[in-house]
């Protein structure tokens, strides 16, 4: 007689590796029915913790216009995933930007026009922006002469109504469909010839840099250095500008008069960067 | 006390005994294919098949069915010694034993085989004919063209066998050659069905289903000595359990599991 214990084993042995490769392929089944069933789900979940970056940015910004002083303050740069934002000159209304936590929102001014204790903040604002730019008549500015245009100072003082920017926000894909691509850089530069916003200026500034106009960058930055000196922002584009267009000996002169006046670390690490030849 | 299980186990004894036999419809054709060709003035007839393919009690179940009626001989083992081979012939063709230190002369037999040629019909069915020296062989044939012997040949299909049979002077004195296959699930069924039904296991031979002459069959492949094998160990198991641990087995169910066991003792499954 067998060893029947010893041939049950041997039976149990084989069924297990006999049922394995089912498992296997069942548990495969599963994840792929549960893959085409909650492939929404999935995608939705990857995209919450990996967002795709698809280079589509935009500055949601906060505009007041009061007569004589422009405030403009970028309030975040968020990223928009497979969004765009459209910017329309009446009012502010955010859509569909659930992506943007909690703590970004704050910051984002509320867009209903009527809102008194938004008015009241944008007077403080508006207030204080006239106070620096009392301050900054009698600080020194930059010596160099720009041709092409002057800014109309008649226009910044002229009176004009509060406006709001409107940002509509919406898919990328319908965007292309109607061939609503937009020049944000235009719109703010109509925007600048009407308020002569020292904020405007500095975000063309920044934009046309960004775009490699430095030629342009550098007036616009100029501009809004002439609205606000003690935008440090306008004096380091101005440099950045310039020696980009191979002006090195004016860049590093502008950079150290200013921080003859002022101490700025960005501005010394670029003045830095421009001795040793690393920009 | 014997389990219910024993006698079935015994069934599946491999013999070739005439008892054992079971008429399938593939081995009613065979024999009667068989039978015609004693009948008819050939030499040789080869009966050739893979091992277990029912050669053996093929012979036998002829020579049982003709020894009162014919001059029939079945030399179920072969002998390998020259000597005895023709002392066994000898004794055949003239029905007298030679003494032991005596050599039988061939040509003389031979020549004593034509004498009696039209006066007797011998037949002489050889068994595992492959174990017969090429030499043996060439003297069979000898004795074959006197066409007072008829040898009825059974070996077994290998490529070695084939060799032989294909040797053009062997071959051309062949004139019937019965091939023996492996069975077909059907078969199998009739043949598994048919064995229990002749010792009256009603029971068991109803509890074994299509679908387990089917497992059966595929580790067997349809090679009734395998079966015989294969059937042994299953009720070997099944009697084990019946007498040492009856909870592991139901007595109104064939078991896959003990089917699987047994070809894992068989070798049939490789864990």
């Amino acid at each position: 007689m067998y060893d029947i214990d010893l041939l049950e084993k041997e039976w149990r042995r084989y069924k297990i590796k006999q049922t394995l490769p089912w498992i296997g392929f069942i548990f495969i089944l599963f994840l792929l029915l549960l893959y085409i069933l909650n492939r929404n789900l999935i995608f939705s979940q990857i995209e919450k913790f990996f967002p795709k970056d698809k280079n589509i940015s935009a500055k949601i910004v906060k505009v007041d216009a009061t007569p004589s002083v422009i405030v403009k303050e970028i309030i975040q740069e968020i990223k928009v995933p497979e969004k765009c934002i459209e910017v329309n000159k009446t009012e502010i209304i955010v859509k569909e930007i659930t992506e943007v936590e909690e703590k970004v929102i704050p910051k984002i001014v509320p867009a209903v026009v009527n809102d008194t204790l938004y008015n009241e903040e944008i007077d403080k604002e508006i207030a204080e922006e006239e106070s620096i730019k009392e301050e900054n008549n009698s600080k020194p500015k930059m010596n160099i002469e720009f041709s092409e245009e002057e800014v109309d100072k008649k226009e910044i003082d002229k009176p004009h109504r509060r406006k709001y920017l409107n940002i509509i926000v919406t898919d990328k894909d319908s965007l292309d469909d109607n061939n609503k691509i937009f020049d944000t850089l235009s719109i703010v530069e109509d925007r600048y010839n009407k308020n002569n916003n020292y904020r405007d200026a500095l975000y063309l500034a920044d934009g046309y840099y960004e775009k490699g106009d430095y030629a342009i960058s550098q007036k616009w930055a100029l501009l809004s250095n002439s609205l606000n000196s003690n935008s440090e922002d306008s004096w380091l584009l101005f440099a950045k500008s310039k020696a980009k267009l191979g002006d090195y000996k004016v860049a590093e002169d502008i950079l150290e008069a200013y921080l003859k006046e002022n101490s700025s670390k960005k501005a010394e690490e670029l003045l830095k960067k421009m001795q040793l030849g690393k920009f | 006390m014997d389990s219910r299980y024993y006698p079935a186990k015994n069934v599946f004894i491999d013999s070739i005994e005439i008892d054992d036999y079971i008429a399938l419809e593939s081995s009613i054709v065979s024999y009667k294919q068989l039978q015609h060709s004693i009948e008819k003035p050939l030499k040789m007839i080869l009966v050739f098949g893979r091992p277990g393919t029912g050669k053996s009690i093929l012979l036998n179940y002829l020579y049982e069915n003709f020894k009162y009626q014919k001059d029939i001989h079945y030399f179920a083992t072969p002998t390998t010694n020259e000597k005895e081979f023709f002392h066994k012939i000898f004794k055949v063709i003239t029905k007298k034993d030679l003494p032991s230190n005596t050599q039988v002369n061939f040509s003389t037999l031979v020549d004593y085989c034509r004498d009696i040629q039209g006066k007797r019909e011998i037949i002489v069915l050889l068994d595992e004919a492959q174990m017969y020296s090429s030499e043996m062989m060439e003297r069979i044939r000898l004795l074959a063209d006197s066409r007072s012997i008829k040898f009825v040949i059974a070996l077994h299909k290998t490529d070695k066998e084939e060799d032989i049979i294909a040797k053009e002077h062997f071959q051309s004195r062949i004139w019937e050659v019965i091939e023996l296959k492996n069975g077909t699930i059907d078969d199998i069924q009739n043949y598994v069905h048919k064995k229990l039904l002749k010792k009256n296991l009603f029971e068991i031979a109803n509890n074994i289903k299509s679908y387990h002459i089917g497992l059966i069959y595929k580790f067997t492949k349809g090679n009734y000595r395998e079966t015989n094998k294969m059937l042994f160990t299953i009720f070997e198991i099944y009697e084990y359990y019946d007498l040492n641990d009856k909870n592991k087995i139901d007595i109104n169910k064939f078991s896959k599991k003990i089917i699987e066991m047994s070809a894992i003792k068989l070798g049939f499954i490789n864990v």
